[in-house]
């Protein structure tokens, strides 16, 4: 999605918060929304089934100031992470300028997010996407939790690529804005090709 | 019209035409990318967040695309339309290209006396400005290829950009 309009100085990135259903994406950006209170004049957009399952995905549009004189404006999305939605996780990937994978730190999550990174490489590809290439962040989320994987084990389960990686509790905030920040900074680099393709592990 | 912008240019475009599509323009007239980025929005209504309306649009678009799809590619020499509405109230999309990327004009009508009047001059609309900006020079806009343009990006520029978030 990356536009940079030289004539009206603006930049519009588009940033997809991506995982395993219950992970917490919603959460990370409904707590970016709280943050922003009215200032950003923007509404959460939330496609929901019944019971508050994302059904299609969440829309956070984020006006923040200004950066080197251009306007810069993120448009954060959520997949929705149950697997019946595989169709609609290729959908929201068009155009996608930075990923964020939220990572479920439960031990017995494990699996399933092995699982939704295997199926985000996959729908990456089919898109037209190399994942060495995409800025990638990954959070360990709900590390509050007891039986969490140890951070090690996760890095080695899920980072083979070494990317940048933050713990957060999206409940209570903790991480939010690190992880938000560092995928702000990768796609913004990336818009001028700054930024490298990742070596494996 | 060279050395414009397409958003300058479809803003000029249809800015100008305001007067004599009187019946397009008493609603809300739009036009997006495929990914949701808006490029024109003219609303009465400024309680809409014209943000929401493109991403939303977009996804429908492509979530309608992708349906029609799977029941096997059924090309229509017309192209395909969007329409959600009643008789007299909702939206009609109807996509076009720029150096191959689509883009969507949208039109949100309410309380239309003759819906399909409206839509029929929403359609010419899009074609006489598809005319315009076909002879545009749209070198302005473009995916950023200035390498001095983001070069070298610091944590402290970041925070900067986030500091609503330390409140």
């Amino acid at each position: 999605m990356s536009f940079v309009n030289y004539h009206t100085k603006e930049v519009n990135c588009k940033i997809v918060y991506y995982g395993p259903g219950l992970g917490g994406k919603t959460t990370n950006i409904q707590y970016v929304y709280a943050k922003t209170g009215n200032a950003n004049q923007n509404e959460i957009i939330k496609l929901n089934t019944e019971n508050e399952r994302t059904l299609f995905f969440d829309f956070l549009p984020l006006e923040l100031g200004e950066i080197r004189g251009f306007k810069t404006r993120f448009h954060l999305y959520t997949v929705p992470g149950q697997v019946f939605y595989e169709a609609s996780r290729k959908l929201i990937l068009r155009g996608v300028d930075g990923i964020v994978f939220v990572a479920d730190s439960q031990l017995e999550k494990m699996e399933a997010n092995i699982e939704s990174l295997k199926g985000l490489e996959k729908n990456l590809i089919e898109q037209g996407y190399d994942i060495d290439k995409i800025p990638l962040v990954m959070q360990w989320n709900k590390r509050d939790l007891p039986n969490v994987t140890p951070i090690e084990d996760m890095q080695q389960q899920l980072n083979k690529w070494n990317v940048p990686s933050f713990q957060a509790i999206a409940t209570d905030g903790d991480g939010v804005f690190d992880t938000l920040k560092m995928i702000s900074k990768l796609v913004l680099m990336n818009l001028k090709g700054e930024f490298q393709p990742r070596p494996t592990l | 019209m060279s050395n414009g912008s397409l958003q300058k240019g479809i803003e000029s475009f249809l800015n100008n035409s305001k007067n004599e599509n009187h019946l397009v323009f008493e609603h809300t007239l739009f036009v997006c990318r495929n990914d949701g980025l808006i490029i024109y929005f003219h609303s009465s209504n400024n309680l809409v967040n014209k943000n929401s309306v493109g991403a939303l649009v977009g996804g429908l678009w492509q979530a309608g695309k992708t349906v029609v799809d799977l029941f096997g590619n059924q090309k229509s020499k017309d192209g395909f339309r969007l329409s959600f509405d009643t008789t007299d109230t909702g939206l009609h999309i109807l996509p076009f290209d720029v150096k191959r990327t689509e883009y969507f004009m949208g039109l949100h009508f309410n309380r239309a006396v003759n819906p399909a009047l409206v839509k029929n001059r929403m359609k010419t609309l899009m074609q006489r400005m598809k005319v315009e900006i076909s002879q545009m020079s749209l070198e302005e806009v473009e995916r950023a290829t200035d390498n001095n343009l983001f070069n070298n990006i610091t944590d402290e520029e970041i925070n900067d950009l986030f500091s609503f978030a330390e409140n």
